[in-house]
């Protein structure tokens, strides 16, 4: 039973990196064109992003989110004490994509690094990472870099009709501070595995001896409708005593199937479920903050709670309950 | 289940029956078979992973299978 909580830490900022370059699902030629329309609906994805692979990396992409959250937010590189990069699709994993970054964003060696490898659950698992090292080092203002995301299109098969319609790419960096004079809550998390889903999405080399991502919907249906319910209940429960009624609930942009299927069986409102599933796609571990930053962006309430729910590849399973204060930033950068 | 399909799949109740197998109905394909099993687990609460469907063969299967699992 994970549940833990935290004081006085909070999100400052988020930056989303978003590449240019469009894919409609309704001129995907892998599937006829009755399928398309029907995929559009029943998925809710219409458009995805795809990267430039040639010009960028994750790790590129990573440093650029952070360039602009140092700028925006009016922090220096020497203030940052952690950094932690949540990727499955860096392009060399050794060493470490935050120890390459520490050096490129020439950090402090005081800075504490590390990769986390996760994919859909993994913004929530970095951010309570990240809660934890804030919390035990103890220091007033310091201050902390998640980054996340993946570029999910080189791991497409172009021939896949599961995954080509459903995957883009994106990234997002959150700043986070520990400001100890505010000792109030500001965070509960629920994490949960469940191994015996590790097969319902994984990776494997293909015919040409390429790492392509394969995916079986029905066990991720099945999966993410045994376990986020109840991990979300289970969390809603934890919080009961401190009287907090979330203002949205932002979940993992998985597709419309399953996100409409969780949200009937929470029986949420579906007007405080947003969505960036139509324009984005499923951007893996960057959906939620994706999907966060548009829902600040566009609410007027100062201060009040977001109930946040990745999951996923693992099967991996992270819910959290996040304060969003009024001086948070969120931006979107098209590359 | 005959409903639930005939509905599903855009299909005359009357072209099928219990002993129909799913996997021939003519629209049958891996995002149908998605929304197939997200469908019953909106009307019935029950779940049917890819292991159990891939053990049967006609609605009646799925029907027996709902009806012992139903809570």
């Amino acid at each position: 039973m994970a549940f833990t909580q935290y004081n006085g830490i909070f999100i400052k900022g988020i930056v989303n990196v978003i590449p240019s370059i469009i894919e409609d699902n309704l001129d995907l030629n892998l599937i006829n064109e009755e399928d398309r329309i029907k995929v559009v609906e029943h998925t809710g994805i219409r458009y995805r992003r795809v990267v430039n692979k040639l010009s960028n990396s994750v790790k590129s992409l990573f440093k650029k989110g952070c360039l602009e959250l140092l700028d925006k937010q009016g922090w220096k590189e020497e203030d940052i004490d952690v950094l932690i990069c949540v990727t499955q699709t860096s392009n060399l994993n050794i060493p470490a994509i935050s120890c390459q970054l520490h050096d490129e964003l020439n950090l402090l060696p005081d800075a504490i690094c590390l990769d986390v490898n996760l994919g859909c659950s993994g913004y929530v698992y970095g951010l309570n990472t990240i809660y934890s090292l804030l919390q035990s080092i103890g220091k007033n203002n310091a201050k902390a870099i998640l980054c996340c995301g993946d570029i999910s299109t080189s791991l497409i098969d172009s021939e896949d009709k599961s995954t080509k319609p459903i995957f883009s790419d994106a990234i997002s960096v959150t700043g986070i501070e520990c400001i100890r004079e505010i000792n109030e809550k500001a965070a509960y998390f629920h994490l949960q595995t469940v191994g015996s889903g590790q097969h319902a999405i994984y990776a494997e080399l293909n015919e040409h001896q390429q790492l392509v991502m394969r995916m079986n919907g029905i066990d991720v249906f099945n999966y993410s409708l045994r376990y986020v319910p109840d991990n979300v209940n289970r969390l809603l429960e934890f919080i009961k005593k401190d009287c907090i009624e979330p203002a949205a609930f932002v979940f993992h942009q998985a597709n419309q199937i399953i996100n409409s299927s969780i949200a009937n069986k929470l029986k949420l409102n579906p007007k405080n479920v947003p969505s960036t599933l139509f324009e984005y796609g499923n951007t893996a571990s960057a959906s939620i903050p994706v999907t966060l930053s548009k829902f600040i962006n566009t609410h007027n309430e100062q201060n009040y709670w977001v109930l946040i729910s990745g999951f996923g590849v693992g099967f991996s399973i992270a819910s959290a309950l996040v304060f969003i204060s009024k001086d948070i930033c969120c931006n979107t950068l098209e590359i | 289940m005959i409903q639930l399909t005939a509905g599903e799949f855009n299909i005359s109740v009357d072209q099928l029956s219990l002993s129909s197998k799913f996997r021939e109905l003519p629209k049958w394909s891996s995002l149908n078979a998605l929304l197939f099993i997200s469908k019953i687990n909106e009307e019935t609460g029950v779940l049917i992973s890819s292991a159990m469907l891939a053990d049967m063969t006609t609605l009646g299967d799925v029907n027996d299978f709902i009806n012992l699992n139903i809570i």
